[in-house]
């Protein structure tokens, strides 16, 4: 679902932030991906979500070499990924429900019913009571939250989340878990980048660890897949064999 | 059942929104002064060929004595009553020729003492091709001193005058266009500036360039919907006092502006034009602009 092949990457002459990365994702798969501040974990995600390009090397999405691709099909193929932006990138001339619509709004298919999926999402993240507000008028976890509904009201395939529970207390942090692990469960591959510990050390998943321009895949631990001491619906038989090294 | 559309593109801030219904406004206030100006010109064009078009005056000077002047005028009269194509001869009598002379004689009392040229008013076949040479000619056998005035060369000189003056107002029209084009299409750079963030975030929600380049031209539609119905309006308006100012004495000289159809459908699809146009180029140049960026 994923590829990455030699996959090189540095802004203008500045150093390299990836190094020769090589990894798959596979399909329904929840991986965290780890690093220090600065570490290029944006910077990686970015390549998926195709806000930018490798400077050398190949990223394959849904088995597409991403260079080959028109316009219009990276448009196409920016609808299958829902981001969360680590600086939310929400539109503040719009309001909360305009916001989280938009995905929906650029296919030409919002009616009626999206409106209310979109009502009902804001009332699952808790901002039941905020759909008409604007997003200066929202605390910063608030905001997220209102980016992580944007990222998943158009159902992805795949849901790349950047630093999604750093404004929000635990509680919070849980919900949101859980919920990117809901749609993990119906198919949705997620990846999580975080430099939470509690994050890594209260779950087990699969992580990609970024160190150094370097990418490691570091398998779950031993035991169940996702939040530890909950149980997690049947996942750990797929999980083997999810992350490959190049 | 769909959902209305909204304004994805914030108006705040925008240079767009500040300018262009103001410039549009201008824009569209020369043209249609030029349009309603060309049209009344036109208008007085066809009225002239409907009533002049086949008409011919007849001229001889006074002379002193009265007898002379009449058997003289009665010799033209069989002239030109013989003369194929000529439909209808009148003689204008003493009193119409008073009144033809009086704008550039002065008053009535003195000109009633003058001896008065005479002038006969010919009204000639539409159908038939007419040879004013020949007429002349057979005039000039009877008085020498005749003077023919063919209305129709001088309207055919006026029309081809008048044809010169429509083709430079079309000009005129096209030049406007052309700056419209131009002022859009500078506007939008600098707002397409502004709203860098909205176009990047529509992008990575998976927007087309295409959906985003509709953004713009459904604001700057709106915009210059407004912008050109203020500026066709102020025309009318401007055109309007200005008739009035001229007073009325004067008014049937000048061509007549109403409030007719013949000017408010053409300064519609003018209005129309323009609100069609600058949609049309704003989603034109945000495509170029956006695919440029990418490059
Ligand atoms: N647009 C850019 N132009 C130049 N350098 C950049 C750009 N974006 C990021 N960098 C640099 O790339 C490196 C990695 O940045 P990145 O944002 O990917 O790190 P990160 O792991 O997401 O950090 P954090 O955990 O703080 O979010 C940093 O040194 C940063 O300065
Ligand atoms: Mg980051």
């Amino acid at each position: 679902m994923i590829e990455f092949e030699s996959v090189s990457l540095r802004y203008g002459n500045g150093p390299l932030i990836l190094r020769d990365a090589s990894f798959h994702i596979q399909p329904g798969s929840f991986h965290l991906l780890t690093g220090v501040s600065g570490a290029g974990k944006s910077s990686l995600l970015k390549l998926i979500y195709l806000a930018s390009f490798a400077t050398s090397g190949k990223v394959k999405l849904f088995g597409r070499d991403v260079l080959s691709l028109s316009p219009d099909e990276l448009a196409l193929l920016r609808r299958r990924i829902g981001v969360v932006f680590q600086d939310f990138q929400l539109l503040d001339h719009l309001s909360v429900r305009d916001n989280v619509s938009l995905p929906l709004r650029v296919t030409g298919k919002y009616g009626d019913k999206e409106r209310d999926n979109v009502a009902e999402l804001l009332a699952w993240v808790g901002l039941g009571q905020y759909v008409d507000h604007f997003p200066s008028q929202l605390s910063g976890g608030q905001q997220q939250r209102v980016a992580i509904a944007r990222a998943v009201i158009a159902r992805p395939a795949i849901l790349l989340a950047d630093e999604p529970t750093g404004n929000v207390d635990d509680h919070m942090g849980i919900r949101l878990v859980d919920l990117f692990e809901e749609l993990n469960r119906i198919g949705t591959t997620v990846i999580v980048a975080t430099h939470s510990t509690t994050l890594v050390s209260e779950y087990n998943f699969p992580t990609l660890r970024l160190s150094k321009g370097e990418v490691t895949a570091i398998p779950p631990r031993k035991g169940k897949i996702g939040r530890r001491g909950v149980k997690v619906a049947a996942k750990g038989k797929a999980d083997k064999g999810k992350t490959n090294e190049g | 059942m769909k959902v209305k559309p909204i304004a994805l593109i914030s108006t705040a801030d925008d240079p767009i929104t500040k300018a262009l219904p103001k410039v549009i406004a201008l824009i569209t206030f020369v043209m249609s002064l030029l349009l309603l100006m060309t049209l009344s010109a036109a208008i007085f064009l066809t009225h002239l060929n409907r009533d002049q078009a086949n008409e011919l005056t007849i001229q001889i000077p006074a002379s002193s004595e009265l007898a002379v002047q009449r058997q003289r005028v009665d010799g033209l009269v069989s002239v030109l009553t013989a003369f194929h194509s000529v439909r209808e001869v009148r003689v204008l009598s003493k009193s119409d020729v008073i009144a033809l002379l009086q704008p550039w004689l002065g008053d009535q009392e003195t000109l009633a003492d003058l001896p008065l040229p005479s002038v006969i008013a010919v009204e000639v076949s539409k159908d038939q091709p007419f040879q004013t040479d020949v007429l002349l000619q057979e005039l000039r056998s009877v008085a020498a001193d005749v003077v023919l005035d063919d209305h129709r060369q001088w309207y055919s000189s006026f029309s081809l005058f008048s044809g010169k003056l429509l083709g430079l107002l079309a000009m005129l029209l096209v030049a406007a266009s052309l700056s419209l084009i131009g002022l859009i299409a500078f506007a939008l750079k600098t707002s397409l500036v502004v709203h860098s963030k909205t176009v990047e975030v529509l992008h990575l929600v998976g927007a087309s360039d295409l959906f985003v380049a509709k953004q713009f031209s459904r604001l700057v539609w709106k915009l210059s919907a407004v912008g050109a119905t203020v500026g066709a309006t102020a025309a009318l308006l401007v055109l309007w006092l200005f008739q009035w100012w001229m007073g009325s004495e004067e008014s049937d000289v000048y061509p007549l502006l109403d409030f007719s159809l013949w000017y408010l459908i053409p300064l519609l699809v003018l209005v129309f034009l323009i609100v069609w146009l600058s949609g049309l180029v704003t989603q034109r140049v945000v495509s170029g602009l956006i695919r440029r960026q990418r490059r």
